[in-house]
Order: structure tokens, then C-alpha cells, then sequence
């Protein structure tokens, strides 16, 4: 099949996080299980090496006011999209969604494309959470208007399929597609010894995590927990790979609770380099928590499968997709969500019992190469795609 | 002293733009232009003489003029927006006002016309209401 992938957000230039290394294993999964893809974007995107990759930059009229940028720019994309799929003729378009856009549904209407649509989160729900929003009438409807015309729409788990029901949108067209890994790059072989050498930690017991200090990776519930943790152990020290808005308040806690030389923080590593940061740790966390307004958590953190395919044994907090992915005690161990005391003594049983790491880590390997391969979750668009016109 | 802040990008990079010897990075999150008494107490903490912005790509840095508004209005004279290639974009009180002010009135205007185009255009191409 022939898979146009548009991505037209204004992101800015920096690409760190999930959301990122999620698109790039995507677009190579797709290719990998023999598709053409061709991708237009509007912010430099990291994609797979010799994808042939589309540009339409946004106007400069917009760029000082917040919001209204992407509104023109869905014309403006409908525009200088007409020659790619006069040539390329995709044979469906994939359209992660975001704040005011409605490209695919406009193509779709225009030139009778039918387009997939990756809907992560509702932009009216981030941007009244994590955000400030302005046009809420004009954002509830561009959402409307980019589910209603998509032929199928993907979403990372079940809570998220749950939400866009409640939007309205039928659910035989919405499909559930975890995020997942690249198994031959995130392995077990991959050695972590320069990062030990890099933090001067020679041969502690590390107990990593990775992310974007984000509001739902409960970073600072492990921040909370490393005093509790190096009561019972001092041995152990810890490792957090990233940065994000919550890394002051992340020092602020290690810093009261006067455990800072327990800890190493990385600052953003490049995505290049995250195996060796995860390769580097004996036990790693996703200690996840729900959304601040009380509603459930409705990722599917790339992180946990990037974990899972390295073999490492994990503990996580059985939020949302965790629990569905991870089975206590088979491929990994729960925490309790958002108990820094709870936390604290999972890492110290399983950084403890090598029995029980070699048993969660073999399963977490396991399923990461069976069940959440990058190919896996690119045939399920494919078959999404496929079912969806099955609704029409 | 310059206070560089950090909207994106890497700090050793951008640090090696700067023409002071003395750079102290602050990250920043880009929202923080929202708040200028943030921005006045950070050059005051650090007794800066100086203020750069550094973002990764100034091609997709948004509310570039917001941020030389926000210089003017905060006194700041030696300023600008910078990217990890080096180009620059540098503040002055007289393209602000006789270049850049134009343009962002002329931007009011045609996003104020944009919102209400798209209060017509989005009821047509929506089909019904929310469940």
C-alpha cells in the first residue's frame, strides 16, 4: 500500500520524547512490512533514513498570536498537497491529529482520499489541562470535524478508544494500537558500560528512569522514594535519563530530602542514546500516575516497551495501559500508583531477588518482540485502514 | 553578564554564539513569555546586562516580536533570539517600533478575519453535534 503520513502541527524544532520515536518506529514498521510511505510535515521530523520527506511551512503571517497558526495552514496544506497525491497516489492518508487540524478531512472531502487518523488525546482536554485555550468553540469543533470524516482512527489504548466514543464517533472505527519498540535497537546486547564510566558509577545498583519529567510519568513520586530507598540501601544510586517541567521540582524534593549525591541527572540524551542510558541501570520504573484532574491515564508510554525490549526488569504503576500490558510478577512488578513508600520497597525486593529479575525481564523481552515490534503496530494501522472502510 | 534563556536546543551550542564571556543558562519553557515579572526577576537575580533566547531553529520559534516586545518593555537593551546555527535576530527599539509593530497589527487583523472565517467555515464542514 502506498501510506501518505501528515504531520502539519507547529511543534517547534526540538523532536525529544515518545511522541517522536513513536512516529519514526511507526514510518519504519509501515516500510518494514512493505509499504511506500512518503511524509509531509510542517517541523523538522525525524523519519527513517531515505524517506522521502514533504515540507509546507507555515505562513510568517501567524506566528505572534497563539492558536490561530494552524487554522490557514489546513489550507494551505490541502493546496500543496494536491501534486504529492496526484504522483504518489497514497492509497490512504495517516494524520496524527492535533489543535485546530483538519487537513485529512478537508483532502478527503476535496479529493476523496480516506485518511487514518492517530488520535492521542483530545486537544480540548490538554489544552484546558496543560495548557491555555482560547478558541474552545473552534477546537471542539475542529476535533469534531477530523473524527467524524476519518475512515478509522487509531488511538494508543483503551481509555483513550473509551473517550472518543464518548465524543460521539462510532466504535467499530476506532482501534486500539499500543506504541511499541524496535527490538534489534533497543536489545539486551546493547552495552551501557560508557554511561556508567560517563556518571562515575562504576558498579552501584542503578535504578533508572527515562522521560520527559511530565506530568503523568510520576518522576517525582520516584524522587520521593529515593530517601526511603537509600535508608534500607545506600548502594544504590539513581539514574534519570531526560528533563522536562518537572525537573526543578524533582531537585527541589532530592534536594530536601538531602539525597542529591544518591542521584544522576542526565539532562535530554539523544534518542540515539537512550539504550546504553537504559542499558546502564539494573532495575527501571514507569512509576506513571493518573491525570491531575482526577481522570484516567491514557498513554501508552514508549518508554515501557523500550524498557521491556532492553530486558530489564521493571516496576510500574498499573495505570491505564500498564495494566494491561504489563502482568505483575510475569513481566514486571506493580507499585502502587502515586506511593513513594510503596515504590521504594518494589525497587529494593526486585533489585534484591535476582530470581525475580530474571523472570519478569525474560517475559518483558519476550512480549516486546512478540506482541509490541514496531512492525506488529504498523500492520495494525494498516488493518484499521482496512476494517474502517469495512464500516463505511 | 548575558542570561541566556532556553527556550530549545543544546546550551553548549548556543553559549558558544554568544559574544560575552560570562553566560549563565536558564531553561526556560516558552509559555514563561506570558510572564514578564518572571523574566524581569530573572535578569535581576542574575545581575544580567545582556538577554539572548535561544531556541534550536529561529525559522520555527513562534511570538518572536511578543519576546522584543517584552525586551522593550522590560528595558533591555542589548537582546535577541538566536538558534544553534548561529543566525540571529537582534532587538532594536527602532525596528520595533517602525517595522515589526506594523507587522503584528497587521497580523491582529488578519487573525481576528482568520477566527471569524473559521466560526463560518467549521459548523459547515461539521457533521451534528457531540454525544
Amino acid at each position: 500500500m502506498n501510506v501518505l503520513f501528515v504531520r502539519t502541527d507547529q511543534y517547534g524544532a526540538a523532536t525529544d520524547g515518545g511522541s517522536f520515536s513513536m512516529q519514526k518506529g511507526m514510518l519504519a514498521g509501515l516500510r518494514n512490512c512493505g509499504h511506500n510511505v512518503e511524509v509531509v510535515t510542517s517541523c523538522p521530523l525525524p523519519v527513517p533514513d531515505g524517506m522521502r520527506v514533504h515540507t509546507i511551512d507555515f505562513s510568517p503571517l501567524y506566528n505572534n498570536l497563539p492558536e490561530v497558526i494552524s487554522i490557514p495552514h489546513n489550507w494551505k496544506v490541502k493546496k500543496e498537497v494536491r501534486g504529492i497525491i496526484e504522483r504518489f497516489k497514497p492509497d490512504f492518508i495517516y494524520q496524527r491529529h492535533s489543535g485546530f487540524n483538519i487537513t485529512g478531512a478537508l483532502i478527503q472531502r476535496e479529493l476523496g482520499i480516506p485518511y487514518v487518523l492517530q488520535f492521542d488525546g483530545s486537544e480540548v482536554w490538554m489544552k484546558k489541562n496543560w495548557g491555555k485555550l482560547y478558541f474552545e468553540k473552534l477546537l471542539t469543533w475542529a476535533e469534531d470535524i477530523a473524527l467524524q470524516h476519518a475512515t478509522a482512527i487509531t488511538v494508543v489504548s483503551k481509555v483513550m478508544k473509551k473517550t472518543v466514543v464518548q465524543l460521539g464517533v462510532d466504535e467499530r472505527k476506532v482501534f486500539v494500537v499500543p506504541n511499541g519498540v524496535d527490538p534489534q535497537r533497543f536489545s539486551p546486547t546493547v552495552d551501557g558500560t560508557w554511561v556508567r564510566e560517563k556518571y562515575n558509577l562504576g558498579g552501584k545498583k542503578i535504578c533508572g528512569f527515562v522521560g520527559t519529567f511530565g506530568q503523568w510519568h510520576g518522576v517525582t513520586v520516584l524522587a520521593e522514594a529515593v530517601n526511603q530507598v537509600i535508608k534500607q540501601d545506600p548502594s544504590i544510586h539513581f539514574l534519570f535519563v531526560g528533563d522536562g517541567g518537572l525537573r526543578k521540582k524533582v531537585e527541589e524534593i532530592l534536594g530536601q530530602d538531602n539525597v542529591r549525591q544518591y542521584t544522576t541527572i542526565t539532562g535530554l540524551v539523544k534518542h540515539d542514546e537512550v539504550p546504553a542510558h537504559v542499558a546502564a541501570c539494573d532495575v527501571v520504573t514507569s512509576p506513571t500516575v493518573h491525570n491531575p484532574d482526577g481522570t484516567e491515564f491514557f498513554g501508552s508510554p514508549t518508554k515501557l516497551f523500550e524498557y521491556m525490549a532492553m530486558q530489564k526488569p521493571i516496576i510500574v504503576s498499573p495505570v491505564g495501559q500498564i495494566a494491561d500490558v504489563i502482568t505483575d510478577g510475569v513481566n514486571g512488578v506493580y507499585a502502587k500508583e502515586n506511593n513513594p513508600q510503596d515504590l521504594a520497597e518494589k525497587i529494593l525486593t526486585v533489585m534484591n531477588n535476582p530470581t525475580l529479575k530474571t523472570t519478569i525481564s525474560n517475559g518483558a523481552r519476550y512480549d516486546a518482540e512478540t506482541k509490541y515490534d514496531w512492525n506488529v503496530h504498523a500492520e495494525s494501522i494498516v488493518s484499521a485502514f482496512r476494517k474502517g472502510l469495512e464500516v463505511l | 553578564m548575558t542570561l541566556l534563556l532556553l527556550i530549545s536546543g543544546n546550551p553548549e551550542i548556543l553559549q558558544q554564539h554568544s559574544t560575552d564571556a560570562q553566560v549563565v543558562v536558564v531553561k526556560i519553557d516558552d509559555k514563561i513569555i506570558s510572564q514578564p515579572k518572571r523574566i524581569k526577576q530573572l535578569i535581576v537575580e542574575h545581575n544580567a546586562t545582556a538577554v539572548v533566547v535561544g531556541t534550536k531553529e529561529l525559522k520555527f520559534q513562534r511570538f518572536q516580536i511578543i519576546w522584543k516586545m517584552l525586551f522593550f518593555v522590560l528595558g533591555i537593551k542589548d537582546a535577541a533570539i538566536i538558534d544553534e546555527a548561529g543566525s540571529k535576530n537582534s532587538f532594536s527599539v527602532v525596528r520595533l517600533l517602525f517595522v515589526e509593530l506594523p507587522f503584528l497589527v497587521a497580523e491582529c487583523i488578519a487573525s481576528v478575519a482568520m477566527i471569524a472565517w473559521a466560526y463560518v467555515m467549521f459548523p459547515i464542514l461539521r457533521k451534528g453535534k457531540r454525544a
